[in-house]
């Protein structure tokens, strides 16, 4: 049996608990702001598009399936989703490769260098992603670009035997690795910086060279960093839009207005005001997105605390 | 290990370090700098006129 509490470790103990409520309660509010947010345009638009895929729009009946199977069986959809998957495996690629051998050369420049080559790095992030894609249509242009001679040595003497060259996916792979390789360059360096210093002294003090240091140390301990990078940038790569719809301002002939699967539910709900179908592909895309993102965290043990 | 082992990993090393940062400053540098210059022309002297070459 247990001895009956005294007076004081009572109120210690209910001091304690009041402490840990406000505690919880601060944190609530600092999280409020960001979850109305979240309810308003992330949760809600989903839910509204999951409902919205069950009707017809157009008549304002209730469908079924009806507009998933409409959608399903569009003979634009095979093209547009490999278009969209041969896009994300490109971008995802350059981003975890190309971000990961930056971030980690950046590491070992002394210190003020390596801010200002970071903050080069960052400013095409700052930049809006249209205005980067006009930008990019200039500079793949043999006949403007700075690159001109190099495009030339290739044997790209215009834009149309560049872009059918290298593929409309790499192009915008490209356009895409510029704009956001930058934000994630800086989320890398912040990573490094909270590796703690005697892991990497030690290493250093028993003979690792920066390579050995960068390959078996800092990469093992910024894995989560990388793994969630690769979420975020397949999450992103699977709703590409801008891109592709703005390659048109370099010629009608590279008008690409069904490349994506984004384009397409765009052209569903505003060319053919088909909302019901729009919100389907949507949906779809919404669940393929989730289940990628939550096979990668299983297999990868995401959240297992070290 | 040998010296000249030593040496030549260290040009390596040192080798592909510069190969990334030339690569990434150009990658970045050059579409930046180009958005500058640009801003000083307008869309005929754009085409007739770019603002930057690398090379002839």
């Amino acid at each position: 049996m247990s001895q009956p509490e005294s007076p004081d470790e009572r109120l210690r103990a209910q001091s304690e608990r009041q402490k840990k409520r406000r505690e919880t309660s601060a944190a609530y509010l600092f999280l409020a702001p960001y979850l109305a947010l979240l309810c308003m345009f992330g949760l809600f638009p989903v839910i509204y598009a999951f409902g919205l895929s069950f009707f017809d729009t157009i008549e304002g009946v209730f469908w079924g399936l009806t507009n998933y199977t409409s959608v399903l069986s569009d003979f634009r959809l095979p093209r547009s989703t490999v278009n969209v998957l041969t896009f994300t495996a490109i971008w995802v690629a350059l981003t975890v490769v190309g971000v990961t051998i930056l971030s980690l050369t950046l590491d070992v420049l002394p210190r003020r260098l390596a801010t200002t080559l970071r903050t080069i790095f960052f400013l095409p992030g700052a930049v809006i992603s249209s205005a980067l894609v006009v930008l990019w249509l200039f500079l793949l242009d043999p006949s403007v670009s700075p690159f001109r001679p190099i495009l030339h040595l290739v044997g790209w003497e215009t834009l149309q035997s560049l872009v059918v060259g290298l593929g409309y996916a790499t192009v915008f792979a490209i356009m895409s690795y510029f704009a956001t390789s930058g934000g994630w360059i800086v989320v890398m360096g912040g990573a490094l910086a909270s590796l703690p210093t005697e892991v990497i002294e030690a290493a250093r003090v028993d003979g690792a060279k920066p390579y050995q240091i960068a390959a078996r140390i800092k990469l093992p301990m910024i894995w989560r960093s990388i793994v969630l990078m690769a979420i975020l940038s397949l999450a992103a790569g699977i709703q590409i839009f801008v891109e592709p719809q703005l390659i048109s301002l370099a010629g009608a002939q590279f008008a690409q207005p069904d490349w994506s699967l984004n384009q397409l539910a765009f052209s569903y709900a505003f060319q053919m005001g088909d909302f019901g179908a729009s919100a389907a592909l949507s949906t779809m895309l919404v669940l393929v997105s989730v289940t990628i993102a939550l096979v990668i965290i299983f297999v990868t043990k995401f959240y297992k605390i070290d | 290990m040998e010296p000249g082992l030593l040496r030549r990993q260290f040009w390596l090393g040192r080798f592909f370090l510069l190969a990334c940062l030339g690569f990434a400053v150009c990658f970045y540098g050059i579409p930046l700098l180009w958005l500058f210059l640009a801003s000083t022309h307008n869309q005929a002297t754009l085409i007739s006129d770019p603002p930057l070459s690398l090379g002839s």
